[in-house]
C-alpha cells in the first residue's frame, strides 16, 4: 500500500460505521466494563475513532474540509495502536491502518501536526534518539559486556533499552549469551525511525532507515534481533514497506528476542533455575502482536466487485489481519517459568488493549496516555495480577507511570528482565 | 411545522456547553462530519440526504438529556439522537441541527431476582449477552448486529432467526425513562410509583405502545434514556466458551445441548412444508433458508476468495438449484440432553419425509447468540440494500421473494449482483407464525451502472420499483414504513397509520423537532420531492401519500378490489397457515 491519500479513498469510502474498529471481537465481549479496543474513542468519543478518521480523510481527499480548530486533534489524538486495523479486517479487509498512516503524512506535509512532535523529530535528527540524550553515549549500557567481532545476529538494542531502559539491553544480552548466541551490536545504531514513522514525518524516517539499512548490510549479517516491539515492527514491517519489497526480501530475518528463544525454552535448551512466585498478567504490545504480521510486498490493481487482481508476477493480496503476531511466544516463556502464574487480561491477542504510550499520544497528549494507560491497570487488577509483564520498554515505561500515579502496587516488567532472572543460577 | 432558526444560536450552543461541559459539545467540521455515512454508506435508502450536525453534544445521563431538549425546545432547534449510529434513522436532513450522541449512556444494571437488565442507549448486545451469561440469562442478538443499541432495537425490528421461538423481543419491554420532545420527563410501568424497573404496566394506558412496533418511530416521540428488558433463563448449566480468532472467531457448541443442523431440500415445496412441520411439531430454536451468498460467504478466506468460488462455481449452482434450498435448523435442548435427543428425531423423521439430505455444517455460533454480523452485507459487493423486509405468512414471504426476484432480474441485473436465483432469506417467527422474507440486493458501487448512472440512482429505483410491486399485486410491504401501503392509503386498509402519526406527533411533539425530519417526515418529501421528479419522476408517487382517495382511486385502476383487499389475501392466508 502506497502512502498517498488518494490511494486510500477506497478504504474510506467503503467503511460503513460497523464500529468493529472501536469495539473488542463481540465473540470475546468480556462485559459491559471493558469493551473497546479503542482508547482514542474511550477517552475523547466524537469522531476520535477510525471511523471517523475516515470521514475527515475521504473529506480532506475530496477536498470537502480544510484546515479546522479540532481537525489535528480529531486525527492525532490515537496512540496508533493498529486495534481498529484487526478489527476491520475481521469483517470487511480495509486498510485502517494504513490509512491513518497516510492522512497523518498527508497532514504533516501541509504542516497540520501537534507541534509538540517538533522536538522529537529535531532530537533525532541531531542526536538520533528521541529523547534528546547525546549520541555518543548510547552504548553505555554495554557496560564491559563482550561482544563478538563478528556475528550472525546483530542486537539492535534501540533508544529506550540504550539509554532510560538499559536493564532491558542487558537482559537481552544475558540471555542470548545463556542461550549460546553469538552476536554484536549494529555498528553507529542509531533510532530506528519508529516515532517518526507514527508520527507522519516520513522523510525524517527515511533517512534513519536508510541509515541503519545501510549499517546492516555492512555487517553482513543474517538476524536482527530486538527487545523492543517497536523496533521490532518498524524492521519487520515499515521497512520493507517504505522500500517496496517484503519482510522476507530485506536481506536478513528480523526476530524479537521472544521470538527466538521461545523454541529454546521450549525443547529444554534454555533452563529456569529460579522460582519467581508471581501471578503475572501479560500485556500484548500493539507493535509485537497485532501489528507485526509480516509485511508483503503486493501490486495490482483493483477489478470488478473491487476484487484486488495481483500485477503479473505477484500473488494474491495477503491481508494482514494481526494473527500472525507475537502472541504464543511470550505466553510459551512465562508459562515455563517456575513458580509464575500466567493470566490473560480480558482484551488480548489482536484486540488487547494499548498502554498508551505510542504513536506520539506521550509527546502531544499526555492525557490519552494516562487515560490508556489507567485503563489497561484496571483490567489487570480484575484478573488478580500481581505483575504486569511486557515486551516493550514504551510499555513498560507507561505502566510503570501510570501505576505510580494511580499509586497501584502493580510490578511492572520487561519479559527480558523475568528471564534473565529465571535463568539466573 | 416548527420555524427553525437559521444557524445555532450563539446562546444557545452556550447553554448546551453549560450543561455537558467544553469537553463533550462541539461543532467542528472535522468531528460534525463524523455524523453522516459519507462514502458508500450514503447510496442506501436510509442515508439518503443526511447532513453533518451543526453541533454534537454527549450527555451523560437523563438529567443532561432532558436539559439539552428543553434547550432545542426553547430555541426551535431540531434536534436527532444517535446510540451506536450503525443504522442511520437517527441521521438529520435539516440543516443546523443538534445531534445528542448517547454513547456516554452505556450503562448495564440487572436485576437477576425478576430477570431483567436495565440498559442505556449506549449498552450494546455483545456485553448484554456476555454478563447476561454469567447470570443464567440471555436474550436474543438482532440481525442488526451485536454493535448494535439494545435500546434502539427495542424500539424498531429487533429480530433474528431466534425470534422463532423468543418471539419480537418488542413484546419484553418493560419500564422505561422516556424524556418527551419538550424536554419533560415520563416513566412507565412500575417506575411510576417506585425506582423498580421490573414491571412494564401502570396506573393508566400503557404508553410502551407508543414506543413499539415493527417499524417504530424512529426517535420522534423523544429519547428513551433508559429501559428495562426482560431476558429469557438460558438453556445451558456452563456459559459457551470463546474459540478462533479474527474471522473464525466463535462460541463452541456444547453439541448435547444445542446443535446446527443443515438439510439440502430437493425442492422448494419440501423446503417450505419443511417449514411448516418443524414448528407443527414444536420443535426448534431457529429456522431459516439462508441465501446462497451467505453460505459461500461464510467459507471464503477474503472477498476475493469469495468471488472466485462464486463465479467458478456458477454453472454448478445454477444446475442444481438443490444447492441453494439449504433449510438451516437450530435445536436447543433448553430443559436437558434429552429434550435435544427428541427434538433431533423429530426432526430427523420429517427430514426423512420430505427427502432432506443431511450436511455438514460447523457446531458453534458465530452469529445470533452473542455475535451478528451485519457489516458482512456490504462486504461482497461494496453495495448493499434490504429492498424488503415483511413479516407476514411464511408463504406470502415466498410468493413477495419471488415477486421481488423477477424484478430484480428482470428490471436490475446487471448492475446488481447475480445470485443465481435467489429469493431471499427466508425465516420463521414466533413459532412458525409469522414467515420473514429479507430480500437484500448487492451491487458495485464503482461499477459502471449504464442507465441508472450511479449506484445511488440504482438502489433507489429499485426499492421503489420493489414497493410498485407490492401495491401491484396486493402483497404486504413493511420497508416502506409510512410511505408503504399501510401508510398510502386510508379507510380501505383500517386505520390510516398516517393520520394515526400525524396526530400522535402533533400530540407529542408540537414543535416538531424531535428527530427531524426522518424518512417519515413531510419535510423530506417537500425538501426532496422536486429533486426526485426531476432525477426519479418520483412526484406523483408522493403526493399519493397524502390523499387516501387518490390511492385508492390507483388501486381501482388497477383492477384491485380495496374493499376486499387486505381482509382477504391477510387473513385467509393466516388461517390456513395457522390452521
Amino acid at each position: 500500500m502506497s502512502f498517498i491519500l488518494e490511494d486510500y479513498i477506497y478504504d474510506m469510502r467503503r467503511c460503513m460505521r460497523c464500529s468493529s474498529c472501536k469495539w473488542i471481537d463481540h465473540i470475546y465481549m468480556p462485559n459491559n466494563r471493558f469493551v473497546y479496543r479503542c482508547p482514542s474513542y474511550g477517552k475523547y468519543y466524537f469522531a476520535q475513532v477510525a471511523y471517523g478518521r475516515m470521514k475527515v480523510g475521504l473529506a480532506l481527499a475530496e477536498g470537502r474540509l480544510g484546515k479546522t480548530p479540532k481537525l489535528v486533534d480529531t486525527v492525532f489524538q490515537c496512540t496508533m495502536c493498529g486495534a481498529c486495523d484487526s478489527g476491520c479486517k475481521r469483517n470487511l479487509d480495509l486498510e485502517i491502518l494504513n490509512g491513518l498512516e497516510t492522512i497523518r503524512g498527508w497532514m504533516v506535509e501541509k504542516g497540520w501536526y501537534p507541534r509538540a512532535y517538533d522536538k522529537v523529530v529535531s532530537s533525532i535528527e541531531k542526536n538520533h534518539n528521541k529523547f534528546g540524550f547525546p549520541h555518543e553515549s548510547r552504548t553505555q549500557w554495554v557496560n564491559g559486556t563482550k561482544l563478538e567481532k563478528k556475528a550472525e545476529t546483530i542486537y539492535f538494542a534501540g533508544c529506550a533499552a540504550s539509554y532510560t531502559n538499559k536493564e532491558i539491553a542487558q537482559s537481552t544480552v544475558k540471555i542470548l549469551k545463556e542461550a549460546g548466541i553469538k552476536f554484536n551490536l549494529l555498528p553507529e545504531e542509531e533510532c530506528c525511525g519508529h516515532p517518526l514513522f507514527a508520527m507522519g514525518h516520513f522523510k525524517a524516517f527515511q533517512k534513519q532507515l536508510d541509515h541503519n539499512l545501510a549499517m546492516m548490510k555492512k555487517t553482513g549479517a543474517k538476524r536482527l534481533v530486538t527487545s523492543c516491539a517497536e523496533c521490532y515492527k518498524t524492521w519487520k514491517v515499515d521497512y520493507p514497506r517504505w522500500l517496496k519489497r517484503s519482510t522476507k526480501d530485506i536481506g536478513f530475518e528480523v526476530v524479537h528476542i521472544t521470538e527466538l528463544i521461545a523454541p529454546l525454552v521450549a525443547n529444554g535448551t534454555l533452563k529456569f533455575f529460579n522460582s519467581l512466585e508471581l501471578k503475572m498478567a501479560w500485556h500484548d504490545p500493539c507493535n509485537l502482536g497485532r501489528m507485526s504480521d509480516p509485511w508483503t510486498h503486493w501490486e495490482g490493481t483493483r477489478g470488478k466487485w473491487a476484487c484486488l487482481e495481483p500485477k503479473e508476477g505477484f500473488p494474491p493480496k495477503e491481508f494482514r489481519r494481526g494473527m500472525n503476531g507475537i502472541y504464543d511466544q511470550p505466553r510459551t516463556i512465562l508459562s515455563r517459568i517456575p513458580g509464575v502464574e500466567v493470566l490473560e487480561m480480558p482484551r488480548h491477542h489482536e484486540f488487547s488493549w494499548c498502554c498508551g504510550g505510542h504513536g506520539g499520544a506521550p509527546e502531544a497528549y499526555p492525557d490519552l496516555v494516562a487515560y490508556t494507560v489507567s485503563e489497561r491497570l484496571e483490567e489487570a487488577k480484575t484478573v488478580g495480577a500481581e505483575a504486569i509483564v511486557s515486551a516493550c520498554p514504551y510499555c513498560k515505561q507507561t505502566l510503570l507511570s501510570g501505576t505510580k500515579d494511580r499509586k497501584d502496587s502493580f510490578k511492572i516488567y520487561d519479559i527480558t528482565e523475568i528471564i534473565a532472572q529465571a535463568m539466573s543460577r | 411545522m416548527s420555524k427553525v432558526p437559521e444557524g445555532i444560536p450563539k446562546t444557545a450552543y452556550n447553554a448546551l456547553k453549560s450543561i455537558v461541559g467544553e469537553e463533550f459539545i462541539s461543532d467542528d467540521p472535522a468531528i460534525t462530519e463524523n455524523y453522516v455515512k459519507s462514502g458508500e454508506g450514503q447510496d442506501t435508502i436510509y442515508q439518503r440526504g443526511l447532513r453533518p450536525p451543526g453541533v454534537v453534544v454527549l450527555p451523560k445521563n437523563t438529567a443532561e438529556v432532558q436539559k439539552i431538549v428543553k434547550v432545542c425546545y426553547h430555541y426551535n432547534l431540531p434536534y436527532s439522537v444517535a446510540s451506536s449510529f450503525w443504522a442511520t434513522h437517527c441521521g438529520g436532513k435539516t440543516p443546523f441541527y443538534v445531534t445528542l450522541d448517547l454513547a456516554r449512556m452505556r450503562s448495564l444494571k440487572w436485576d437477576e431476582k425478576h430477570m431483567v437488565a436495565i440498559v442505556e442507549p449506549g449498552c450494546i448486545y455483545s456485553p448484554l449477552q456476555a454478563e447476561a451469561q454469567e447470570r443464567g440469562l440471555y436474550t436474543l442478538t438482532p440481525g442488526g448486529g451485536s454493535q448494535a443499541s439494545v435500546v434502539a432495537n427495542h424500539l424498531t425490528y429487533n429480530y433474528s432467526p431466534l425470534s422463532y421461538r423468543l418471539g419480537f423481543p418488542t413484546r419484553r419491554l418493560l419500564a422505561v425513562e422516556w424524556v418527551l420532545p419538550d424536554g419533560e420527563l415520563i416513566t412507565l410501568g412500575s417506575l411510576t410509583n417506585s425506582d423498580d424497573y421490573f414491571w412494564g404496566e401502570g396506573p393508566g394506558p400503557d404508553l410502551r405502545g407508543l414506543l413499539r412496533g415493527a417499524v417504530g418511530w424512529w426517535g420522534k416521540v423523544g429519547i428513551i434514556t433508559r429501559m428495562a428488558i426482560k431476558m429469557h433463563p438460558l438453556f445451558l448449566p456452563e456459559r459457551m466458551v470463546p474459540e478462533e480468532r479474527g474471522m473464525l472467531s466463535t462460541l463452541k457448541f456444547p453439541e448435547n445441548r444445542i446443535r446446527w443442523y443443515n438439510f439440502s431440500m430437493p425442492s422448494e415445496e419440501a423446503l417450505v412444508k419443511a417449514m411448516r412441520e418443524i414448528p407443527r411439531s414444536e420443535i426448534g430454536a431457529a429456522i431459516m433458508k439462508v441465501p446462497l451468498l451467505w453460505r459461500y460467504r461464510a467459507k471464503s478466506k477474503s472477498r476475493e476468495d469469495f468471488w472466485k468460488k462464486w463465479i467458478e462455481e456458477e454453472a454448478k449452482i445454477k444446475s442444481s438449484r438443490a444447492t441453494s434450498l439449504i433449510l438451516r435448523i437450530l435445536l436447543i435442548g433448553y430443559t436437558s440432553e434429552k429434550q435435544l435427543q427428541y427434538e433431533e428425531k423429530v426432526l430427523l423423521q420429517i427430514m426423512k419425509e420430505l427427502g432432506g439430505e443431511l450436511r455438514k455444517t460447523k457446531q458453534s455460533d458465530q452469529s445470533w447468540i452473542k455475535n451478528a454480523d451485519s457489516a458482512g452485507m456490504w462486504w461482497p459487493a461494496g453495495g448493499y440494500v434490504s429492498v424488503e423486509f415483511v413479516i407476514d405468512t411464511l408463504s406470502h414471504a415466498f410468493a413477495r421473494g419471488k415477486t421481488l426476484l423477477k424484478e430484480k432480474e428482470t428490471k436490475f441485473t446487471p448492475p446488481m449482483m447475480d445470485e443465481y436465483g435467489e429469493e431471499g432469506w427466508h425465516q420463521l417467527i414466533e413459532f412458525g407464525h409469522c414467515g420473514y422474507l429479507e430480500f437484500l440486493v448487492q451491487w458495485d458501487p464503482r461499477e459502471p451502472m449504464g442507465k441508472y448512472k450511479s449506484g445511488e440512482y440504482l438502489s433507489w429505483e429499485h426499492w421503489v420499483a420493489a414497493q410498485r410491486t407490492a401495491i401491484d399485486r396486493g402483497q404486504f410491504t413493511a420497508n416502506l414504513g409510512a410511505l408503504s401501503v399501510m401508510g398510502l392509503t386510508s379507510e380501505p386498509f383500517g386505520p390510516n397509520y398516517g393520520d394515526i402519526y400525524e396526530k400522535l406527533r402533533q400530540a407529542i411533539d408540537p414543535k416538531d423537532i424531535s428527530n427531524i425530519p426522518t424518512d417519515f417526515h413531510d419535510r423530506v418529501i417537500h425538501e426532496f420531492a422536486p429533486e426526485w421528479e426531476k432525477k426519479y419522476n418520483y412526484k406523483p408517487w408522493m403526493e399519493l401519500k397524502h390523499d387516501g382517495k387518490e390511492w385508492w382511486k390507483v388501486l381501482t385502476s388497477r383492477g384491485i378490489e380495496w374493499r376486499d383487499c387486505l381482509p382477504k389475501w391477510y387473513w385467509d392466508r393466516d388461517d390456513k397457515e395457522i390452521g
